[in-house]
């Protein structure tokens, strides 16, 4: 049978399986038996088993639970209160005040933290109500935490890079690396924009009274753990003494030691860090099962590179490919949460987008901006589900408030496809 | 079965601390004894298969593999009822086969005696061995859901996670 059929048979089923409600590790495997079983003469038991366990049974992945595991530390500790206390005084007379302590403790946190999710609950959490009580403009709270909040899978440590990683055989310590110089732009980007419609409107940022140098060196007190974590973890991995993996172990002895030092640390908050990092790796650990199974059987049927060539034959331009991706991308968003639309869409898209000539480096890093566009658009975005938990405002009333957020991510997803080398240069000098 | 879930949840747990403690004792003896323990990358890996297939039956009564759930929540209580059955089917196939086929490995790995070709040369039976328990478990949990959405279907309706409640 033809490949374009045979592809197109399998998409209908996948789309139909999740559409329905299937769970996506369920559905991932359940398309991957049945291309391999109905459309070729492999083994499919043989297929299954083995690359079942070649795709969980990986010392780079191992980064995976241990960065979960240190967000999870982290998020029980009270560093949230401590970044807000040591922010503050440091940007607080800036045009627009206080909200800037949004994009910064949500920026410092997403280095150590790989996850948005645990970015926006985390930093939300302490400065949603402090934000309100000083009469901040909520609708700007909550907008600028929703769109920083996604600095948490761009700026590393990132799960979102790590499975790129792992799925695309890319070198996680240079994904990590090739993250940092896009996710302070977007942090910069946000920043600006608040700095503007604070000057614009300072009654929206109503700006605090002013601070001593004594507050702002108690803040840098505040801070200090913080970025010894982050240069203990990002240091030892750009330094090349560590490997992703064992600089989230030492991430996890740090989050550790800093829970004990804020004496947050008691018995049964640390069993919930383990229970809650048991359950989340398993079910990225079970989607990214089905993933490799699915990959492996899309390439017995040789449906990549057939894609592949095809696209290549049409000649759009490697700048149309890409926005013909990003609005693709973007729609799946709408429906599909990050990690499976990165799982389901890699075996095809990575293949086409090499093919054009793009560094698969550039593109985990092109993805994740997408993916966190997907986090903050609904009906499906986990931010915004976050954040409306949080503030107890409706998740449509967060949407609208991230709407400038989404677009300054989208004009830096755009600079940086113009300028791969805002992505590419630092992992080089690795 | 909840028992066994929760098991398989803490054995995961335990594995997860020893993970973190496994890797911090290699950088530990290479950087002040320059002598490496020579498991730590082979027994992480290991242990990441373990946590995740032995947690996985304990996840999924959790309720955090996640679905997507656009058109359940449009259904009522007795659409949604039958779409998990339907969605718990496909699961309990699917897990079914991906037990087979793990079955099928560790026999291989008894009958043939597979060793790991690193250092320790780790029979590969036990790794294999504790995956296969965590598909059984993770089957098992599926079929549990399935009896539970019919036999105790007011329980059960709410339980099965949904894509947006982190």
């Amino acid at each position: 049978m033809d490949v374009g059929v045979i592809t197109v048979i399998l998409l209908a089923l996948l789309f139909a399986l999740l559409g329905l409600g299937v769970w996506v590790f369920v559905s991932l495997l359940v398309v991957a038996v049945v291309g391999v079983h109905v459309f070729t003469t492999a083994p499919v038991l043989g297929v299954l088993g083995q690359i079942a366990w070649n795709s969980v049974d990986s010392w780079s992945l191992a980064a995976l639970p241990l960065f979960i595991f240190m967000g999870e530390l982290l998020f029980r500790s009270r560093i949230s209160e401590r970044l807000f206390e040591g922010i503050s005084p440091w940007i607080g007379r800036l045009p627009g005040g206080l909200l800037h302590t949004n994009v910064v403790a949500s920026s410092l946190f997403a280095a150590i933290s790989g996850s948005s999710v645990a970015t926006a609950a985390t930093i939300g959490k302490i400065n949603v109500p402090e934000l309100k009580r000083r009469n901040y403009s909520e609708r700007l709270t909550l907008g600028s935490l929703a769109g920083a909040g996604t600095l948490g899978f761009l700026i590393p440590p990132s799960i979102m890079l790590i499975i790129y990683g792992v799925l695309a055989e890319v070198s996680i310590g240079q994904l990590f690396i090739g993250g940092i110089v896009p996710g302070a732009l977007l942090a910069l980007g946000f920043m600006l924009f608040l700095g503007v419609v604070g000057a614009l409107r300072p009654d929206l940022a109503p700006p605090p009274p002013s601070y001593s140098w004594r507050n702002r060196l108690r803040g840098l007190v505040d801070i200090l753990p913080v970025a010894l974590l982050i240069v203990a973890v990002l240091g030892s991995i750009y330094a090349g003494i560590a490997t992703p993996t064992e600089s989230a172990a030492i991430g996890v002895l740090g989050a550790f030691l800093l829970a004990l030092a804020y004496r947050t640390l008691t018995p049964k908050n640390f069993m919930e860090a383990v229970l809650g990092s048991v359950r989340t790796t398993c079910m990225i650990g079970m989607i990214i099962v089905g993933a490799a199974v699915l990959s492996t059987a899309m390439g017995y049927l040789g449906i990549p590179r057939t894609l592949a060539s095809w696209v290549v034959s049409l000649d759009l331009g490697a700048y149309v490919l890409i926005l013909v991706l990003a609005v693709f991308y973007l729609m799946l968003g709408l429906f599909l949460d990050g990690i499976s639309m990165i799982v389901v869409t890699l075996p095809i898209t990575l293949p086409i987008v090499t093919a054009v000539g793009f560094d698969p480096l550039w593109f985990g890093v092109f993805l994740v901006l997408m993916v966190e566009a997907a986090q903050i658009t609904p009906p499906v975005g986990l931010n915004l589900f976050v954040l409306s938990g949080i503030s107890g405002k409706s998740v449509g009333y967060i949407a609208v408030a991230a709407i400038p957020f989404f677009l300054i991510l989208i004009l830096i997803t755009a600079v940086i496809t113009a300028f791969p080398d805002l992505v590419l240069y630092l992992p080089r000098l690795m | 079965m909840d028992a066994l879930a929760n098991v398989g949840g803490w054995f995961a747990g335990v594995l997860l601390l020893a993970t973190s403690a496994l890797i911090l004792t290699e950088i530990g003896t290479r950087t002040f004894l320059g002598r490496s323990t020579r498991l730590a990358e082979e027994y992480s890996g290991y242990f990441l298969a373990a946590i995740i297939l032995l947690g996985a039956a304990y996840s999924l009564r959790e309720g955090e593999h996640i679905r997507v759930s656009i058109l359940r929540e449009r259904l009522g209580t007795r659409g949604r009822r039958w779409l998990d059955r339907l969605a718990l089917l496909v699961g309990i196939g699917v897990t079914g086969l991906l037990s087979w086929a793990l079955w099928l490995l560790f026999l291989d790995s008894v009958t043939y005696g597979v060793r790991s070709l690193h250092h320790s040369r780790t029979p590969m039976a036990i790794p294999h061995g504790t995956v296969l328990v965590g598909a059984v478990l993770l089957c098992l949990q599926f079929i549990a859901l399935l009896l539970a959405s019919w036999f105790k279907p007011d329980e059960s309706v709410e339980q099965l996670g949904e894509l947006g409640e982190p």
